[in-house]
């Protein structure tokens, strides 16, 4: 399944079929010098923002993760009560601050989106929690995401399941989420370059199916790669307005259930209809 | 040399007023619609500021007015074009300002270097009133009649060009006005020349890049370029906007709104149609023959063709959805397509090959769908509407905007034109919560009624499919076997099916909310339902035919309370837009016109009637423009186009007021008002009793009838400002520019506050406070002339 220098990932093809990618990472590390290190961590120290510590990060990750737990009662599926607490420490374990562009890095664990570039947006924190908590993810489970992105939502998912599977549309984002997943160390991604109309055909059936992109259809070829008993959240909106969901859930007969979802919960609203 | 006045305020007011369309054009392809309307109309804002500059330095200035006259045009010629270059680096992104307070710099930034041209203009026309005291009426004749010209040649080139090769025009315009003034002053006549010969060659000097707007990359079309190969057909201007077709063969576009996941076969290649960077449909990337008729069976609206066996069809809105390929796929007796956008049409008939498929039955339409059943009548079978009443935007994001499709009066005129045993097929995009859907619900039910129908529920079923809902209306309603057959056709598709006679199959999808929401409109509940639902949910009606407005006041603490958990794409921030605007609008115009009040007050330059003054003249500034949205808005009913009404109405009443006011001497300004009041009021209960027979006329006899309906109170409308002025003139000549100033930003207010007023209490609001207004001006500059 894998290949490459690192033993884990495909080299990058440029064809209409989903490509898998690498990223230069080893290749770069192994390039610099002890000195060079120095001088560039000198560097970056001294510019503004740069030098901020893990362990700032750290604290901001708990406190944005606290918060999400907070929404207790605000989740869209009533019986589903508050989010899962493998969920909140998947969030927990991932930099986000690795994710977004630099500029935006004091920024990166507010709960709200990012401009990544592209024309693309990392979700706000809540939005990837509830999408992953709606997957219901198992440790056995292989997980197909469509819009890689910044990999973030793909990193989140690979602390819950055995293998993700993640594809991007625009090859600039695909190669930068690769590459920052392999330095990272998320050895159970697989980032692939392509068009998601089709899916991931070779790999699948998929436990879960995650869509981060909006879409004026469920695919088909997807709901197809869905296993019996597996689910798929697609969201519906705009980039900074992505709170529309959907949920897919494919029974044992094979029979598809679609639930429109909101991560506000609307019964207060329409309370006494 | 007055002719050279003159020919220099007519050419800089239509620069202005062309400018003006001109960014609204270029920001809606940047950003959007909405955000283009704000931002320009509190633009605007500095024509009144450039009268208030003028009264503040009125002396200095008027000692040199002659150059400082060809200065501004000429600094107007250069901020045109500069200050949209410094807006467009500005980077303004409407969708991350609930996230970012950086933006909010941003939009006042944008404001501001916007505001330059229309103060360069404001403070140009007052200076030249303040120093041509005995020309004020010609000068406003030369003002409004050139706005007018400007309006109609904006509307033109842009049909023609695009929104960038248009603002060097406007630019140039300036220059050339500038050249006009200067031609007055007999030791300036040399730089006549330079300034003709710089007005001409402007267009071709600038760098194409300098007026080229750059689309948000969140645009649909920026996406769309992204796909790896994709490559842009067709790019071409029309009147409705820049329409662009995409391919991209390497990844391609599958365009199927509410496709079953189901659906057996691969969707189709398709090539994307954009209408300012705005996704408008899909083309098939060959030809018609390449959407199979498998695939056409998986979507929604598909059940029109299980429940009717060929026929006859009109489709409203040709190129959105697939529905002109349905109908042509299914050999139909005979097929009318309609879309607004005649270039739209055109491009989907040759794409479609209609041409060459059964020539005879298949009839294209540029009008909405109300002016084409009004003027040719008949009976169809099926009546089929994709996302007829509002944009294709999720609620948070949508405008709110005058649709008269959508109305209970619309859909009573389609259900009329519904041959016996004939469906209405409207199908939009999903919402959740239901809004709008509900809301055409309403309508439908309402309209049913309104037609005599005694159990509307029998006639109404609703299909949910995962991204889409279509409401089906039934002439003579569906009978047991209909009903079983859309359970049958939702199951195999994994759609919901809310039929609205008590059965209801909704196997695979989950709508507890529509489906309450049906119950609750069908019940004797109803109205108190859509009072009390937190999305404004009542019809609309013609006379406030604003189907996309759901806000709800009520409703905005709890949303903006889990504004983090998704409540921000629940608030319909068009419509706080307009409240923004409005207050903006009113707290910029009240400082600026208090300033010069505060700097003047010791002495003896206090003005003792300065309070009436503001009052009169912010009376004329918002009656004026009430009566032109209102005629507009009436237009767009009669014409059926948007375009087209805003084009015939701002020429006419612009130009025929400009006329008026060089007549306003004989008539006198009582007796201007009466007659204005009382033409108006006729006219529109004229349009409300002969409505439906004028909109059966003749595009081009609507068109002159347009144009006279506008002219006759326009001309009234022309008199009042001059004759205005004129007292002003005789009792405090300084504070002309003043008086202008303060008119300028009531025109700038007026048409916020008349959408408020329209959508909250209706067109009649808006017309009777308009007569009301002018009435008060009336008696406010009657107190002002009597000793």
């Amino acid at each position: 399944m894998l290949s490459g220098e690192s033993g884990s990932r495909a080299r990058l093809k440029r064809d209409t079929r989903p490509a898998r990618l690498q990223g230069p990472a080893h290749r770069l590390s192994a390039a610099v010098n002890p000195v060079g290190m120095i001088i560039c961590l000198a560097v970056l120290l001294l510019l503004p923002g740069a030098g901020r510590a893990e362990p700032g990060y750290a604290q901001d990750r708990r406190d944005m993760v606290e918060s999400i737990a907070r929404m207790h009662g605000r989740h869209p599926v009533p019986a589903a009560g508050s989010i899962d607490k493998q969920v909140l420490q998947a969030l927990r374990r991932v930099p986000r601050h690795e994710f977004v562009p630099e500029e935006h890095t004091d920024k990166a664990y507010a709960n709200r989106p990012l401009p990544i570039g592209h024309g693309q947006t990392i979700s706000q924190p809540y939005i990837v929690a509830l999408m992953t908590d709606l997957l219901q993810i198992e440790p056995t489970d292989t997980v197909f995401e469509l819009g890689t992105g910044s990999g973030y939502q793909a990193a989140v998912l690979s602390h819950l399941a055995a293998e993700v599977h993640t594809l991007e549309i625009i090859p600039e984002l695909a190669e930068s989420a690769a590459r920052r997943l392999d330095r990272l160390g998320y050895d159970n991604v697989h980032v692939s370059q392509g068009d998601g109309y089709h899916g991931l055909e070779q790999e699948a059936p998929f436990e879960a199916i995650i869509v981060t992109a909006a879409a004026g259809h469920i695919p088909p070829p997807l709901v197809r790669q869905l296993k019996e008993g597996g689910r798929m959240v697609i969201p519906v909106g705009q980039p900074f307005l992505t709170q529309q969901l959907t949920l897919v859930t494919k029974d044992s007969q094979g029979s598809l259930r679609i639930r429109h979802l909101l991560p506000v919960s609307f019964v207060p609203l329409t309370g006494g209809h | 040399m007055s002719a050279c006045l003159y020919a220099a305020v007519a050419l800089l007011s239509a620069s202005s007023l062309a400018l003006e369309i001109v960014l609204i054009r270029l920001f809606s392809v940047m950003q959007g619609h909405d955000y283009a309307s704000m931002v320009i109309s509190l633009a605007l804002l500095g024509i009144g500021a450039g009268g208030i500059a003028v009264r503040l330095f009125r002396s200095w200035l008027l000692a040199r007015a002659p150059s400082i006259l060809t200065c501004l045009c000429l600094l107007f010629g250069a901020s045109a074009i500069g200050s949209f270059a410094a807006a467009r680096e500005l980077q303004f992104n409407p969708l991350e300002v609930m996230w970012s307070g950086g933006q909010w710099l941003a939009l006042a930034g944008t404001y501001a270097v916007l505001a330059v041209p229309f103060a360069c203009f404001g403070a140009a026309i007052s200076l030249a009133m303040s120093a041509e005291t005995v020309r004020i009426r010609r000068i406003y004749a030369a003002d409004l009649s050139g706005a007018g010209i400007g309006a109609l040649l904006a509307m033109v080139s842009l049909s023609r060009c695009f929104p960038g090769d248009c603002l060097q025009l406007v630019a140039s315009g300036g220059v050339l006005a500038s050249a006009f003034f200067a031609g007055r002053q007999r030791w300036r006549k040399g730089a006549v020349p330079l300034l003709l010969a710089g007005a001409l060659a402007l267009p071709f000097l600038l760098p194409a890049s300098a007026t080229v707007p750059s689309t948000s990359e969140y645009k649909p079309l920026a996406q769309a370029k992204r796909r790896p190969g994709s490559k842009v057909l067709l790019e071409k201007p029309s009147p409705h906007g820049i329409i662009t077709v995409v391919a991209s063969p390497r990844m391609p576009f599958r365009y199927a709104p509410g496709l079953s996941p189901l659906c057996p076969v691969e969707s189709p290649k398709q090539r994307l149609v954009f209408l300012n960077g705005q996704r408008y449909g899909a083309l098939p990337a060959t030809n018609a023959t390449d959407l199979p008729a498998e695939f056409l069976d998986c979507l929604p609206t598909q059940i029109a063709y299980t429940l009717l066996e060929k026929p006859s069809v009109l489709l409203s809105g040709g190129l959105k959805g697939l529905g002109a390929f349905e109908a042509l796929s299914r050999s139909t007796d005979s097929v009318h397509i309609l879309d607004k956008n005649w270039e739209l049409l055109t491009i989907l008939s040759e794409a479609a090959s209609l041409a060459n498929q059964a020539k005879e039955s298949v009839h294209c339409s540029a009008e909405s769908v109300r002016a084409f059943l009004s003027r040719r009548g008949g009976h169809f079978d099926l009546l089929q509407l994709w996302s007829p009443c509002a944009g294709e935007a999720p609620l948070g994001s949508q405008g709110v905007n005058e649709d008269f499709t959508c109305t209970v009066q619309g859909l009573e005129q389609m259900y009329a034109a519904v041959a016996p045993g004939g469906l209405i097929l409207l199908s939009r995009w999903l919402d959740h919560p239901p809004a709008a859907s509900l809301k055409l619900l309403g309508t439908a039910v309402e309209a049913l009624e309104r037609s005599g129908v005694k159990q509307p529920g029998k006639s109404l079923a609703v299909i949910a499919s995962p991204t889409t809902i279509s409401l089906l209306i039934s002439k003579g309603g569906f009978n047991q076997a209909d009903l079983e057959r859309i359970e049958t056709f939702c199951s195999k598709r994994a759609f919901g099916a809310f039929s609205l006679s008590g059965r209801q199959g909704d196997a695979s999808q989950s709508r507890p909310e529509l489906s309450r929401g049906v119950q609750a409109l069908l019940s004797k509940e109803r109205e108190r339902f859509q009072l009390t639902y937190p999305f404004c949910i009542t019809p609309a009606t013609d006379d406030s035919p604003y189907f996309s407005r759901f806000f709800r006041w009520s409703s905005l603490p709890e949303l903006m309370r889990r504004h983090g958990s998704g409540g921000a794409s629940l608030i319909q921030w068009g419509y706080l837009i307009l409240i923004a605007m409005a207050v903006q609008a009113a707290l910029a115009g009240i400082l600026l016109i208090l300033l010069p009040l505060a700097v003047f007050r010791r002495g003896q330059r206090t003005w003792k009637s300065s309070g009436r003054a503001a009052l009169a003249f912010t009376c004329l500034g918002l009656g004026f423009l009430f009566l032109e949205i209102a005629f507009i808005q009436r237009l767009i009913l009669l014409l059926g186009d948007p375009v087209a009404a805003v084009s015939v109405a701002l020429g006419s009443f612009l130009v025929f007021a400009g006329l008026g006011s060089m007549a306003c001497g004989r008539l006198g300004l009582g007796r201007a008002v009466l007659c204005l009041c009382l033409t108006v009021l006729l006219l529109f209960l004229g349009l409300d009793l002969l409505g439906p027979t004028l909109m059966a006329q003749a595009w081009g006899l609507k068109v002159g009838l347009a144009v006279a309906m506008c002219a006759v109170p326009a001309f009234f409308m022309g008199m009042p400002l001059p004759l205005g002025l004129e007292t002003v003139s005789r009792q405090a000549p300084e504070w002309i520019p003043w008086a202008w100033g303060v008119n300028g930003f009531a025109s700038v207010l007026a048409p916020i506050l008349a959408t408020l007023l329209s959508i909250h209490l209706g067109l009649a609001s808006v017309v009777g406070g308009a007569c009301l207004l002018y009435l008060g001006a009336y008696l406010a500059l009657r107190s002002m002339s009597s000793p």
